[in-house]
């Protein structure tokens, strides 16, 4: 299989070939992870795994200052929205991408459903030449599994692989047709490309715009059931063990959704799952009072459920925690609650909020960490990239007039999630420039 | 983290009149009483008294509804005001045009009040964010929300026949889910502390949580009359009906139906409600509509009453503002 | 603080009988009508000494005054109850206290849209100086000049009135 990736990010970025010296940084690229350890100087290399040094660097490296900066490995991102192609008014591969390294990631995989679809050779080659262009994370699309995402027709799966697509997926369009899709998790199995498959019944829920809970309940809205996702979800594992295709469950959103991933892959099934960073965070409750900055595809549910995704991160249950990006401009969000575009652009606020996961959420550093670097990089069977390293303001507190993405629609945090801050961004070992000032609103 | 309820000041006293959700005992009991004072206005010679004059209170109705529309309007006149009907149904919200942007339109109009009847849940609140500080929102009910002067007008007829509503038995029948009736009843009747409040419909009509309104899950009719004080009623919509949630009406009616077999469970002294209008022959008997325990016709006198409480004290605690 | 005391006070109503007396004599089917809420007491006063067979009703001008705009919404005690037909009626209308003249102004508006009587007449225990308008009492107790920050408070259980400073 191909090395995946924007082949044209990797010229930019120099993915293979460059080396830098960080002098004084805390090391956060190994097994374990400890914020308050003694700084050391590390020698970063695009071709080879970091080491300590001791005294000068090699003729020729440069230097970068680490100022006692916490050191982690660049993310990877297996979900996010970068609207491009589409309507510029809510984000572009050159806002988005740099967006992404805001949030500590190198390599994001973009999401199928930009307009037109990631369903032809055309699509994905502008993708590429885009974000090649834009420098900022590396871009893997995801190619949608049917024509338009419209779950009809299979789309040209095999050719979307071969030109740079690192697996196929639906995005958020329910597929009701049964049928095509066993035939193309059974094709696609034949050609080995991973399914990045939202679990998500085609009628239950389909018109409603919160959980089907005690919230929706009160204020009268129409509610997405749990069973919406878990029927979904128990169809694919069944389509797994028929056809062997690898799945990967997206955007995982409840408790008993949780329980069905560790089940099947207690009897061995090639199924993997992610949660978006914002379902470890925020609950029903949060958006009580019609408050529409919590209106998301992917529901908020209970407490018990985001305790549940909780446990399912910090156990290995769920290999990744993913972005579920997606920026929206101010008018999606200027509508009465049901009418409001859902999502969440959580790039510029994502550190924060997985740094605050060892306190909110009981899930380990060392863990949180995994699950947006070697997790999602073994999902889809992808190289790591020793030369990839952010430099984490770990106690700086977030300047909340401050962003990249081209959205509005930024998490809300609260005060126990608001420091963290990546400070400098190495791709290939050499630092990637952001050629433009963070947007700031008054 | 979360956002404050636009319809209450810092004193807590009504600004908007948008839900009941969060409204004291002492709140809701000083509405009514308002209107118990001013009831009899309509008996007068003179049916109005001079309150709002001067004001404009503009009616916004994105959904139809003549009955609840000309309650207000006559409302609104009663108190003097001049009633501005702003039929919204057919024009600019098809044509694309924001609700946002319809609202910048209508502040031109320059009105201190808007009485806003709208599809969308929430829809009352989002206006009363959006809209400029000077004009005062009356929720005439939003999507499956809410519908608050009617859950108030309900509990202000329940008060003139049964003083005691902490006494009371109440039994709510039919569609909860899809009723924003039937949330501000529920949210209503639990503020003022009622004994009991008993919801009975086929399971896809009544929320699983519906212990969280303050309801209680009874599955059959009959067990559920015994001991009642106040029946209501509840619309059952066409879409509903029609295999949706509910195979058929005469399905309905012959389990949900309230007859006057039916009725003769409850206590003698039992008051039947409904908002109105109702399906004869689905929810409801027509001889128990019709029926010396009806008071179906009496609600939509409190109406008025409640609706003219309502708009004189959400102007009148702005007052001494611009 | 000063106080009028009960046998001052009854002295004052005990004034105000006989020219109420004459216009009841005067004036068949007349009514007495108390403003609520200190009017409301010296009109059962006046009723039962003068007319104890003459309709006898309450006025709440709470949807009258002309502060809404201001002040807002003046908390009631419950509607008028004025059980008798206005119309061509010669009316006695009474309150503890004329001041400013604005109650009574709220007063007569409110009547009018009860019915148009043939003639009121005005009757206070208590005139003060301080008119805002040109309302002045026919009937009166006892007349006072006060200062600006003083004001009169009428006890109709003891039957005594105090003068207060702010």
């Amino acid at each position: 299989m191909s090395d995946q990736g924007s082949s044209g990010a990797r010229e930019a970025s120099g993915a293979v070939g460059g080396r830098l010296m960080l002098r004084s940084v805390v090391d956060g690229l190994g097994e374990r992870i400890d914020p308050a350890a003694r700084p050391v100087d590390l020698l970063i290399d695009g071709a080879a795994p970091p080491r300590r040094i001791d005294g000068e660097p090699p003729d020729g490296v440069p230097v970068i200052d680490g100022c006692g900066l916490l050191a982690l490995p660049g993310f990877t991102d297996l979900y996010a929205r970068l609207r491009e192609p589409g309507p510029s008014r809510r984000g572009t591969l050159a806002s988005e991408c740099r967006a992404a390294l805001a949030g500590g990631f190198t390599r994001v995989c973009a999401a199928p459903d930009t307009e037109p679809a990631i369903d032809s050779t055309a699509t994905v080659e502008l993708v590429l030449r885009h974000a090649a262009a834009a420098g900022g994370a590396r871009v893997l699309p995801i190619a949608a599994l049917t024509v338009g995402l419209r779950g009809e027709a299979m789309a040209e799966l095999a050719t979307l692989q071969g030109i740079g697509c690192v697996a196929a997926g639906q995005g958020d369009a329910p597929l009701a047709d049964t049928r095509l899709l066993r035939d193309a998790m059974a094709y696609a199995a034949g050609f080995d490309i991973p399914l990045i498959m939202r679990a998500q019944d085609a009628r239950i829920g389909i018109h409603g715009c919160a959980h089907d809970g005690e919230v929706a309940m009160r204020l009268g809205l129409r509610g997405i059931p749990v069973s919406a996702e878990t029927i979904a979800l128990a169809r694919l594992i069944e389509l797994v063990h028929e056809t062997g295709a690898r799945v990967h469950v997206s955007r995982l959103s409840s408790a008993r959704a949780v329980a069905q991933v560790r089940e099947a892959k207690a009897a061995g099934l090639p199924i993997s799952a992610d949660v978006g960073i914002a379902h470890l965070h925020f609950t029903e409750r949060d958006l009580d009072g019609f408050d529409a900055r919590f209106a998301s595809a992917v529901p908020f549910r209970t407490e018990a459920d985001r305790d549940a995704l909780r446990g399912g991160v910090a156990d290995g249950t769920i290999e990744a925690i993913c972005s579920d990006h997606a920026p929206l401009d101010a008018d999606a969000l200027l509508a009465p609650f049901p009418q409001v575009e859902p999502g969440l652009a959580t790039f510029d606020r994502f550190l924060p909020m997985l740094l605050a996961l060892p306190e909110v959420a009981g899930i380990p550093l060392q863990r949180a960490v995994e699950a947006v670097t070697r997790g999602p990089a073994k999902v889809l069977g992808l190289p790591p990239l020793p030369g990839d390293v952010v430099l984490v303001d770990v106690g700086k507190t977030v300047d909340p007039g401050t962003w990249w993405s081209a959205g509005v629609n930024l998490p809300v945090l609260d005060e126990g999630s608001c420091t963290g801050s990546v400070a400098r961004v190495m791709m290939g070992g050499r630092e990637a420039v952001r050629s433009h000032e963070p947007g700031r609103v008054e | 983290m979360s956002l404050p309820h636009p319809q209450l000041d810092a004193e807590g006293r009504l600004l908007h009149f948008l839900d009941l959700d969060g409204l004291s005992r002492e709140t809701l009991t000083g509405i009514l009483d308002t209107a118990e004072t001013l009831a009899p206005v309509g008996e007068r010679r003179v049916r109005t008294v001079p309150l709002l004059r001067g004001r404009t209170v503009a009616n916004l109705f994105f959904e139809n509804s003549t009955r609840t529309r000309t309650a207000f309007e006559l409302a609104a006149k009663r108190l003097s005001a001049d009633v501005l009907n702003i039929d919204l149904v057919a024009s600019s919200t098809a044509k694309g045009e924001s609700l946002l942007d319809t609202l910048r339109v209508l502040e031109a109009l320059q009105a201190d009040m808007f009485v806003v009847r709208h599809s969308q849940s929430g829809a009352a609140r989002f206006i009363a964010r959006h809209v400029c500080p000077d004009v005062a929102v009356i929720n005439g009910g939003d999507g499956q929300h809410a519908h608050p002067t009617q859950g108030l007008l309900d509990v202000f007829t329940i008060r003139r026949h049964k003083p005691d509503i902490e006494q009371l038995v109440v039994v709510l029948i039919g569609d909860i889910v899809h009723s924003r009736v039937a949330r501000s009843d529920l949210a209503a009747l639990s503020i003022l502390g009622a004994a009991e409040i008993r919801v009975v419909g086929p399971r896809t009509l009544v929320p699983r949580d519906v212990a969280a309104l303050g309801g209680r899950f009874m599955p059959h009719l009959d067990e559920a009359l015994v001991g009642a004080d106040v029946i209501m009623g509840l619309r059952l919509q066409r879409e509903r009906m029609q295999g949706a949630a509910v195979p058929s009406s005469s399905e309905f009616f012959r389990h949900y139906g309230l007859t006057r077999e039916r009725l003769a469970l409850a206590r003698p002294d039992a008051i039947v409600m409904h908002p109105g209008p109702t399906n004869r022959g689905v929810e409801i008997a027509g001889e128990v509509a019709d029926g010396p325990q009806s008071v179906i016709l009496e609600q939509v006198t409190a109406g008025l009453a409640v609706r003219m409480a309502v708009m004189s004290m959400v102007l009148g605690n702005r007052a001494g503002r611009t | 603080m000063s106080v009028h005391d009960r046998a001052t006070v009854d002295g004052w109503l005990k004034g105000m009988v006989p020219p109420l007396t004459r216009f009841v004599t005067g004036h068949p089917g007349c009514a007495f009508i108390g403003i609520r809420r200190g009017g409301v007491d010296v009109a059962r006063l006046l009723h039962a000494r003068v007319a104890p067979d003459a309709p006898l009703g309450e006025l709440d001008i709470a949807f009258y005054r002309d502060d809404f705009g201001t002040v807002g919404l003046h908390p009631t005690v419950g509607p008028s109850l004025i059980g008798f037909d206005l119309r061509d009626r010669p009316l006695v209308l009474i309150d503890d206290v004329l001041g400013t003249g604005r109650t009574v102004r709220a007063a007569l508006n409110e009547l009018f849209d009860f019915g148009r009587p043939s003639r009121v007449l005005l009757a206070v225990l208590v005139e003060r100086d301080g008119h805002e308008l040109p309302i002045r009492a026919d009937v009166a107790g006892h007349r006072l000049t006060l200062a600006s920050d003083q004001y009169i408070d009428f006890d109709a259980g003891a039957r005594t009135v105090s003068v207060t400073r702010r």
